[in-house]
């Protein structure tokens, strides 16, 4: 495999001998043949594919379906599948070990039996209520054992990208085989253990937290404080599968489909024709004026008239066209407001 | 997260480790509650000077010898009203359905080995083969039923005496060697078992309010008024905190003169040390939490009610159909020891009990009533309207009708002697009664 960067997005892979091609991080640039960093490290595990490219195309083309009218570009499956790639984007899974202490708050159920009295005019009658209440009682305690496999994230991004398509089951990762890495492009991590450490520590926490906290066996618990030391990290590089196609919009303007490889989940941006909303709103905001002023001369016109009964009537339509292009003016600018907000979202997803 | 050196972490030394359900977890939670009955009754009430039984002195507050003259103060904290209090867990309630503590039990004397037979009830007993006063308790009673507080006697003998002359001196309707009956060795100090509750209760009234109108309407052509009463539904609410509810936990007393006498101040309420008991009597309960709880919730919604009926009547003065509830909040009790005088006494043949309150040397009970005195005063009281009514009225209706005047006013004079008299025949019965 070829170590490849791309200029835009900076974003380094691993592609297939002779395929460089367009990014598959971000769609906008053609990857660049690189230098290969020695300290790379290799994959360890992969999550395999459920999703074969027509099913990504599949999931894609239902996520452009979802975006509504007056979509930009084109999105057919036939396009698509000219920059379609299996992709596996990083994981780490850390295994430390820790010495700590703790201390928390555990809460026990018990209940209290209270009274409502009626009294009924001579005499009272007791209603009896059992009301259940906790009693929170402080714990501390030391944890001294090995974490295991503690999701890390490998990508500056994966705030970003990764929780958009959703979690990937990890139970059926396995040892990569050649065949998982055949014809795909593997993006590098760049948060190496060294700069993930800090990402780590809050999840290698929780994941501390939640033992430690199952440990006391209570109703309820809550208030948890751990603090201690992490020793012998051992850091695993865990492959996720994904499919990334991207597209152009009528400018020119590239934007990226990312497809959870394991469950389908699609994110990417849609922009709509921002020409084409000013078209709609401007052909309907002019029938509405001209609407609008007709009505207003044809009441006009109709006022000398009001003796006849022909007067009545042309008033009643002049005025009913009048009301009706204002009408019109007005909620032709809905679909313009609606369209120019929602790209906005879209920019959001991916900054142009 | 901080660092922290886990090698030279140790947990808090009030802790002890509880299990936990994963490997490589330790846990540590605080001691449960001492609920060590040695540590309850173990203190020694022998006299360190002379070996003597000390007993606990009311008037010095401490635990003394009469022998040598040694006294002992006593380190228990004064917690008052904010004693421990409980709540009306299901818990706790079924272990008085159980019965818990009322069982038969048997004393053992430390200082002499004697196994002594208490009556049931009964906590602390003076050793028949030694005297000793050795206070020994952790037999006699179960964890959730040991009382953690008591006010210690305050009441010294002479002011008892006084107290208890100016009792049985007071009133006329008495016979007069009552107050020659003031003997305090038959007085017994006995630490009496009470329940204190604590409740606030959230009362909601429904009743028909009238509102008066003045209605005119036409009488032989003429306009004339009257006042209509309307009545309307209408509703309130009020609530009410009772703190320091006691209800006695013993029926060997009677309930009525207990209130009497009740005006504890709970400000003073100690934590439980066993030199208090020293040389002095203590009952356990006999009327259990739920059947005690019942009797204060009795009273408490009385007052809630009373409060209630009078925001009602405050609208107009005119209330029908009134029905409320009360709903019970942050109920709480405690079980504490009252420090009480008991004393029973014949007169007549027939056994009068009397009841001073260790604390504050109030006294109440029961005395006989000189009959024939109360017979004489209604007969004295009756005399002047038989007199007016017939020795005056009647020769007087010889001289037209001013004689029936008279004879009315005797009449209406006779009715209220009567009136009083009732009063007096009541406030006497009660005298007699427990
Ligand atoms: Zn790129
Ligand atoms: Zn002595």
């Amino acid at each position: 495999m070829t170590p490849a960067t791309c200029d835009r997005c900076g974003a380094d892979h691993l592609v297939p001998d002779g395929e460089l091609g367009t990014c598959p991080t971000c769609g906008r640039a053609e990857l660049q043949a690189a230098e290969a960093d020695p300290e790379a490290g290799q994959p360890e595990l992969v999550v395999p594919f459920v999703l074969d490219d027509a099913a990504a195309l599949k999931a894609i083309a239902a996520h452009v379906r979802e975006g509504g009218w007056f979509l930009s570009g084109d999105t057919s499956p036939a396009t698509l599948r000219k920059t379609l790639r299996r992709c596996w984007w990083p994981q780490w899974l850390v295994d430390a070990d820790l010495d700590g202490v703790f201390s928390l708050e555990v809460g026990f159920d018990y209940q209290v039996k209270s009274n409502k009295e009626r009294f009924d005019g001579s005499s009272w009658q007791t209603v009896e209520e059992i009301d259940t209440r906790i009693r929170w009682e402080p714990r501390v305690g030391r944890i001294r054992r090995r974490l295991h496999n503690v999701e890390t994230p490998a990508l500056r991004d994966h705030e970003g990208w990764a929780k958009r398509v959703g979690p990937t089951e990890r139970s059926t990762a396995r040892p990569h085989a050649d065949a998982d890495l055949h014809g795909a492009v593997v993006r590098l991590p760049d948060l190496p253990p060294a700069s993930a450490w800090a990402e780590a520590l809050p999840a290698l926490t929780d994941a501390a937290g939640a033992l430690a906290r199952s440990g006391a066996s209570a109703e309820h618990k809550r208030d948890i404080t751990l603090a201690g030391r992490w020793n012998d990290q051992h850091w695993t590089w865990l492959l996720l599968p994904i499919w990334t196609a991207s597209y152009a919009d009528h400018t020119g303007q590239r934007w990226l489909f990312v497809v959870n490889g394991q469950t389908g989940a699609v994110t990417g941006a849609r922009p709509k024709k921002v020409a084409l909303l000013w078209l709609v709103w401007g052909s309907l905001a002019a029938s509405g004026f001209a609407a609008s002023v007709f009505g207003a001369l044809l009441t006009l016109v109709s006022i000398p008239l009001l003796t006849v009964a022909v007067g009545a009537v042309l008033m009643i339509v002049g005025i009913f066209l009048f009301v009706l292009g204002l009408l019109v003016g007005v909620f032709a600018c809905i679909p313009l407001f609606g369209g120019l907000s929602w790209n906005k979202a879209q920019r959001a997803i991916q900054p142009p | 997260m901080r660092d922290v050196d886990p090698d030279a972490w140790t947990p808090p030394a009030d802790f002890v480790s509880v299990p936990s359900t994963v490997d490589g977890v330790e846990l540590w939670g605080p001691r449960p509650a001492e609920d060590d009955a040695s540590a309850w009754a173990r203190q020694s009430t022998k006299c360190p000077q002379c070996g003597a039984s000390a007993a606990f002195d009311p008037g010095a507050g401490a635990l003394t010898c009469r022998f040598c003259g040694y006294v002992q103060e006593q380190q228990a904290r004064t917690v008052g009203t904010a004693a421990e209090q409980n709540e009306f867990t299901l818990e706790a309630l079924r272990q008085f359905e159980q019965g818990w503590g009322v069982e038969r039990r048997e004393l053992h004397c430390s200082d002499c080995g004697a196994n002594l037979a208490v009556e049931e009830g009964g906590m602390t007993a003076t050793c028949p083969f030694c005297s000793s006063n050795h206070v020994n308790l952790q037999e006699a009673s179960q964890a959730g039923i040991r009382p953690k507080f008591l006010i210690p006697f305050a009441v010294k003998s002479d002011v008892l005496e006084k107290n208890l002359r100016t009792f049985l001196g007071q009133g006329w309707m008495f016979p007069s060697s009552l107050a020659q009956l003031a003997k305090t060795d038959k007085f017994v100090g006995i630490y009496l078992p009470f329940w204190v509750f604590d409740a606030r209760m959230d009362g909601v009234w429904r009743a028909q309010i009238g509102h008066p109108h003045t209605v005119t309407y036409w009488e032989n052509g003429k306009p004339k008024t009257r006042t209509e009463i309307r009545w309307k539904w209408e509703s309130g609410g009020a609530s009410d905190t009772v703190n320091g509810l006691l209800v006695p936990g013993t029926t060997r007393i009677s309930a009525k003169i207990a209130q009497r006498v009740e005006g504890f101040e709970l400000d003073a309420l100690k934590e439980y040390a066993p030199a208090f008991l020293a040389g002095w009597r203590a009952m356990t309960y006999d009327l259990a939490l739920p059947e005690a709880w019942d009797h204060g919730r009795a009273r408490m919604r009385e007052r809630n009610r009373a409060t209630n009926e009078a925001q009602a009547q405050r609208r107009t003065g005119h209330v029908r159909s009134f029905t409320m509830t009360a709903d019970f909040e942050d109920e709480r009790w405690r079980y504490v020891l009252l420090p009480m005088y008991v004393s029973a006494y014949v007169y007549g043949g027939k056994t009068y009990q009397v009841l001073v309150n260790g604390q504050t040397g109030a006294v109440a009970g029961q005395k006989p009533v000189a009959w024939w005195r109360i017979a004489a005063a209604i007969a004295a009281a009756t005399t002047p309207s038989i007199f007016v009514g017939i020795c005056l009225g009647v020769p007087l209706t010889l001289f037209a009708g001013i004689g029936f005047a008279v004879m009315i006013v005797g009449f209406l004079m006779f009715l209220g002697a009567l009136w009083w008299g009732w009063g007096l025949w009541q406030r006497a019965l009660d005298a007699e009664s427990a």
